[in-house]
This record gives C-alpha cells, sequence and structure tokens, in this order.
C-alpha cells in the first residue's frame, strides 16, 4: 500500500437521502452488510445484490438519523440502485430523494497532522463515525471510512454545492496535501486494487469475485442473493479473481482474462480461477 | 387441503389458537392478526405477522376461528388464496404460508416471489 497523503475529488459518488422509518430495515433486506445496528453518525458499506447474487451496487450508508440516511452510490449504478430499492418498496415507510449538489471528496493516507489541526475532533474519532463540520461557513460531514480495498480514507461530503468544494480544495492544498488528478488516481487505484462502480463494481460479478468479503456478514439472516452468496462461500465456488497485471508481463496463458480498467501499462484484471 | 377463494386468505384452527396463545402472553386484547409483505428478503418478499390492538386501517379483514386478520390491501395483492397454517414439534416450522401466488420460496420458508 502506497504511504502518500493525498486527497482526491470523487466525481463519480452520487447521493440520494432514503426517509422514513422502516429505510434502514427495508436496506438490510436488500444488502450484504448487517446495518440494522448503525447508531447516528455511522458510516457502513452494503452491498445492494439482486436474486443471483450478482452485484446491483455497492454503497456508503450514512446514518443521519432514525428517519434519514444518506446513500452514497455512484454515477454509474445510481439510477439502476433507485430502480431496485422501488421495485421492494411495498407497505414500507420509505422514500428516496436524489440529491444533486453535494459532493465528495476524499484524503487518503496516514500522514494527517495538519488536518487534525484543521478538524481537532477528527483525532478522537473512530473508524465508521462522522460529524458535521463547517469550515468558513459551508457545511460537510466528515467521516472517517475505507476504501473498497480496505484502506484507510477521511471523507468530506460537500453539502453547500461546488463553491463550498472548491474552498475545501483549496483548504487542503494549503495543508500540504496534494491533490492526485483523475488519471494519477486512476492508477493508484489499480495498483491498490480498489475496485470501481461501472468497471469491476458490476452486474457482471458477485462481491465475492471482486474481493468485498468484508462488506459481506454471513450470519445476518435473509436478503436478496444471501442464498447464492453464502453457497457460493460455503462450497468454495467463486469463479473469478481480481488481479492487477503488469501490461508487458502478461501471461498468455491467462485464459478467460478480462482487462476492466487500464491506465498506463497496469490494469486490472478479472481471470477465471480455473485458469490461474 | 381445499383451494382457498382468491378473493380472501384463511387461517387453520391450529393456527388461530396459536396466535389467540400469542396475543394473551402479550396482553392484547381484544387483538388483531396483521398479515403483510415486506420487501427483501431471500427470494425478494417476506412474509410479516404482528399482532396489533390498534384501530384498522386501509386494511382487508377477515374473521375466521376467533381471530380477526388484517391484510393491508398492497400486501393482498401478494397474498390472495393463501393459508396460514402452523407446524409445531422438535421440528416443526411454526407459522407456514401456503400462498398459491408465490414462484419460489427460501428454505427458510419465511421469503417468497411472485
Amino acid at each position: 500500500m502506497n504511504s502518500e497523503t493525498f486527497f482526491v475529488d470523487c466525481n463519480q459518488a452520487k447521493f440520494l437521502y432514503q426517509k422514513g422509518l422502516d429505510g434502514l430495515d427495508l436496506l438490510d433486506r436488500l444488502s450484504t452488510n448487517s446495518i440494522l445496528s448503525l447508531s447516528e453518525k455511522d458510516i457502513k458499506t452494503t452491498i445492494v445484490t439482486d436474486e443471483k447474487g450478482k452485484i446491483v451496487d455497492i454503497l456508503n450508508v450514512w446514518k443521519i438519523n432514525n428517519e434519514k440516511l444518506l446513500l452514497e452510490s455512484s454515477t454509474s449504478n445510481i439510477d439502476k440502485l433507485v430502480f431496485w430499492i422501488n421495485k421492494f418498496t411495498i407497505e414500507e415507510d420509505s422514500e428516496l430523494q436524489k440529491v444533486d449538489n453535494y459532493s465528495k471528496i476524499s484524503i487518503i493516507g496516514n500522514d494527517l497532522q495538519e488536518l487534525h489541526s484543521f478538524i481537532p475532533d477528527l483525532i478522537s474519532m473512530k473508524k465508521g463515525n462522522f460529524i458535521d463540520v463547517s469550515i468558513k461557513s459551508s457545511n460537510f460531514l466528515v467521516g472517517r471510512h475505507e476504501l473498497f480495498n480496505g484502506s484507510e480514507s477521511i471523507d468530506f461530503i460537500c453539502l453547500d454545492g461546488t463553491s463550498s468544494r472548491t474552498e475545501l480544495k483549496q483548504s487542503i492544498s494549503d495543508m500540504n496535501i496534494p491533490e492526485k488528478k483523475q488519471e494519477e488516481f486512476e492508477l493508484f487505484r489499480i495498483k491498490n486494487l480498489v475496485p470501481k462502480s461501472g468497471k469491476e463494481i458490476t452486474d457482471s460479478y458477485n462481491p465475492l469475485d471482486l474481493g468485498l468479503e468484508r462488506f459481506i456478514d454471513f450470519s445476518k439472516g435473509c436478503y436478496v442473493g444471501q442464498e447464492v452468496v453464502a453457497r457460493l462461500d460455503t462450497y468454495k465456488k467463486v469463479q473469478n479473481i481480481m488481479h492487477v497485471v503488469k501490461l508487458d508481463e502478461i501471461d498468455s496463458n491467462l485464459r478467460g482474462t478480462k482487462i476492466t480498467s487500464l491506465s498506463g501499462e497496469y490494469a486490472i484484471a478479472i481471470s477465471k480461477k480455473k485458469f490461474m | 387441503m381445499s383451494q382457498v377463494p382468491i378473493n380472501t386468505i384463511e387461517i387453520t384452527v391450529k393456527a388461530a389458537s396459536k396466535v389467540r396463545k400469542f396475543a394473551e402472553n402479550e396482553g392484547k386484547t381484544p387483538f388483531a392478526l396483521k398479515v403483510a409483505v415486506r420487501g427483501g428478503g431471500c427470494s425478494g418478499l417476506t412474509y410479516d405477522l404482528q399482532i396489533v390492538d390498534t384501530p384498522p386501517q386501509d386494511e382487508k379483514i377477515i374473521k375466521q376461528h376467533g381471530v380477526e386478520i388484517r391484510v393491508p390491501k398492497k400486501s393482498f395483492i401478494f397474498l390472495a388464496g393463501t393459508t396460514l397454517d402452523f407446524s409445531d414439534g422438535l421440528n416443526g416450522k411454526g407459522f407456514l404460508f401456503s400462498n398459491p401466488n408465490a414462484k419460489k420460496s427460501c428454505g427458510c420458508g419465511t421469503s417468497f416471489s411472485v
């Protein structure tokens, strides 16, 4: 894992509110992780799967209060997610509302001294928690969370539109934390095997194909796709494996390999395990 | 088991007796059995049973074997023609739904798809 500290403008992140007393319960019955025990100001990642155990979307759930969740999806999957949740909303007190003006900036890395003096509450904040922060009269949610490969991140959700995001980026730069532009971050993501929505995270794969076990609670009980996911795990029937390849060294025997992302000479490939 | 008309749902004598016992244990008198369907679960839809002592809302009401059954209208679409039974004993499964609308059920029997 690269130990440098940097920030990235996550322009693929898309947000929606799930409002109503049954929202969390409904989402728990549709996704892989146990989220019923979430308290206010907790964040957790869960994966919505279809009947075949394939990924509909992977999302971060930010619990605002008992009647309001902020769901963090992606540009490529948000419409599918909304359709899927609405399809299973029958009697539930649950309503989805897209939010267009929110955006996200993540700081990745371990050297956070400057950031701690900028937001002192971060020092005592545990992983999986968030706080409300006001910076230069703009409002943010700031959470200690993780990338989809498990490496830690500090996530800022900008609640007040583009200008607040620009100001935040300037403030972070002033702390000598450099920005990784999209192409640079893509290379970082590939080298560190972080799956991305629309690339690896699609309905072609199940969560186990992409090594996302940490977001599955195998003892939580029923959710759509649970029987398939549980069976794949129990009987060791996961077909695919995600790995980084350097293109000039690719093994010609890697039959059935699909290149899902590419940046420079590095790529993420998903291969059939039986050919490895 | 004879076919249940599609404009109603039925409860067996055994299931009704268990429901009355649960209501008594919960101290709810008078009571009704709310039978509903919720989204999610391994087959996509999940049965939901509740003993309630609140006034009926927008629900279909069926009375049988001393139990008032209330089914929310949206749920009734998925439950029409269903029989609710009870299986006890060491290997019993508790309340059992025999639902003619269910094309697929999961192993635990609480989830189904149409």
